[in-house]
């Protein structure tokens, strides 16, 4: 069997107060299309950022590709894609090529030149952003914010994406697409996929794991063509009833 | 006529090193600036400029070349500066506080200790176009050359902090050591435009020419082009004019550049308003 993805055990942390995650232990194994759902402030960001390596908990282990977080290096094979929406500098000066471009800064030092403008060529393709290469990150709406997001976690080929709530502030139509386009890469390339969402009926549909967050803990469900919107909903404390007349 | 005026100012060599010097800390200082500004890191250079003063005040004091104490000071300044923006991540504008009045107090006590209120220490308060020495040419050009490979070499992981500190992080740069590194480039480079910018104004060619480039940019390559063209003509011209009108370069040229930025804005703005 491969090693997980990630591995978390007995996984606990706190910002100086009470704990907001406490004894977590939880699995994403290679291919997984991994959702994290739960209510606003549940600590899910803080739990992805554990994952990841930017947050250090206070207590527990956390293993990326089997290795100690804390010594993991082989950057190449992750690739994260923070909760921007508005957090980004929209007039800071560069074209969607640089933004894409810097995505391979770090990790992939073997690249030079034409092997840089294939990569980043293949990655904005890959999202459907190619026309916009030459325009500034400010100009762009929302949703293409996010696509060329997508493209610089894309560019250095990585095994495994963790994406925070991608979706968050864009149109109906560009989260299909932007769904669509992760379904893909989860199921015809492999990529393993990790993501924050909301959204309870992608979670359901695309993802064949989900894991809720809520008072500290993560329950995890697999085989998710069991389990229903309206369990989900359940277990989160959301009223389903609510949610559709507020969708219509 | 008018080739003959252009051409005379650079048969006084005091002029030829005050070129050397002024457009030598145009490029470094509108390069860093873009990266400051970005990272909004603004006040750096005013803390920075006021630490460099303070190693000015304690070369005149203890007997040792100036220069080498504002290089001194400023790195030494920039490190703290560092070290408590990383203990204090939400109060990063702590540091930059503490460090200029920290700085400003020890400045101060030495100038009076020392008795050093002097005209040489007011060319390194508002910068002087008689006071640039062979030494300090030499030392602008090398710690300038320095500060350029650097961020040359520096370019790709600067941006990617810059845009997005979490992810640059993620993509394997090292970015508490490249923060470290920036932090002493950017002290060194307040230290060589203080002869001629002088320590007070010298903030002002870091962010001045940035920010007029962030207005026309079109990619961040052309933002550094912009920045270094705004810094270039600015010291060009006030070198100039401080030349021919006697006054305070340091002034000057940061006038000219404050002028280029109004002038950007309101001609912005105008088309802006047209909706172009």
């Amino acid at each position: 069997m491969d090693t997980p993805v990630v591995e978390l055990k007995d996984v606990s942390f706190s910002y100086g107060g009470p704990r907001v995650l406490e004894k977590v232990n939880m699995k994403v194994e290679k291919g997984d299309f991994f959702a994290l759902i739960g209510p606003n402030g549940a600590a899910k960001t803080t739990l992805m950022k554990i994952m990841v390596g930017l947050v250090v908990p206070d207590e527990g282990e956390v293993k990326l590709f089997g290795k100690n977080v804390r010594s993991f290096r082989q950057w190449q094979k992750i690739a994260y894609v923070p909760q921007h929406g508005g957090q980004i500098n929209l007039s800071f000066p560069a074209t969607v090529r640089e933004i894409v471009a810097s995505g391979l800064f770090g990790k992939a030092g073997s690249l030079k030149g034409k092997s840089v403008d294939e990569a980043v060529r293949k990655a904005m393709a890959t999202v459907g952003i190619e026309p916009l290469a030459a325009r500034l990150i400010g100009e762009l709406s929302g949703g293409q914010r996010q696509k060329v997001f997508l493209a610089r976690s894309l560019v250095g080929n990585p095994e495994a994406l963790f994406l925070d709530e991608p979706t968050t502030g864009i149109d109906a139509e560009s989260q299909e697409e932007f769904y669509g386009l992760l379904e893909h890469l989860n199921k015809e390339q492999g990529l393993t996929v990790v993501m924050i969402t909301h959204d309870i009926g992608m979670a359901c549909g695309m993802a064949n794991k989900i894991g809720c967050v809520k008072s500290g803990k993560v329950d995890v469900h697999e085989n998710t063509k069991d389990v229903t919107e309206d369990h989900i909903a359940e277990i989160m404390g959301y009223s389903m009833k609510n949610r559709r007349q507020t969708e219509r | 006529m008018k080739e003959g005026i252009t051409m005379e100012i650079f048969q006084y060599s005091f002029m030829v090193r005050a070129f050397a010097a002024g457009i030598a800390s145009a490029l470094v200082t509108s390069s860093i600036g873009v990266f400051v500004v970005l990272r909004r890191m603004s006040m750096v250079g005013d803390s920075l400029s006021h630490a460099s003063l303070a190693g000015v005040a304690a070369g005149m004091f203890f007997g040792f070349y100036p220069f080498y104490g504002a290089v001194a000071f400023s790195v030494l300044a920039a490190l703290l500066v560092e070290m408590v923006r990383v203990t204090f991540k939400r109060y990063a504008e702590v540091a930059l506080a503490v460090v200029m009045s920290a700085s400003m107090g020890a400045a101060v006590v030495m100038i009076s200790l020392g008795r050093s209120f002097n005209a040489d220490l007011f060319s390194y308060l508002f910068g002087s176009l008689m006071a640039v020495t062979e030494e300090d040419i030499k030392l602008i050009i090398i710690l300038g050359i320095f500060v350029m490979a650097a961020l040359y070499l520096l370019r790709r992981q600067l941006f990617s902090i810059a845009f997005d500190e979490e992810t640059a992080r993620l993509s394997g740069i090292p970015v508490n050591t490249v923060n470290v590194l920036f932090s002493i480039l950017t002290a060194l480079t307040v230290a060589i435009s203080v002869r001629i910018v002088g320590t007070l104004l010298v903030s002002a060619l870091i962010v001045i020419p940035a920010a007029v480039s962030l207005q026309l940019a079109r990619s961040f390559n052309s933002a550094i082009f912009i920045s270094n063209m705004v810094a270039a003509f600015s010291v060009i011209t006030g070198l100039y004019l401080s030349f021919y009108f006697d006054l305070a370069p340091g002034g000057t040229i940061v006038l000219i550049a404050s002028a280029v930025l109004f002038v950007v804005l309101l001609v912005k703005r105008r088309y802006s308003y047209r909706g172009v």
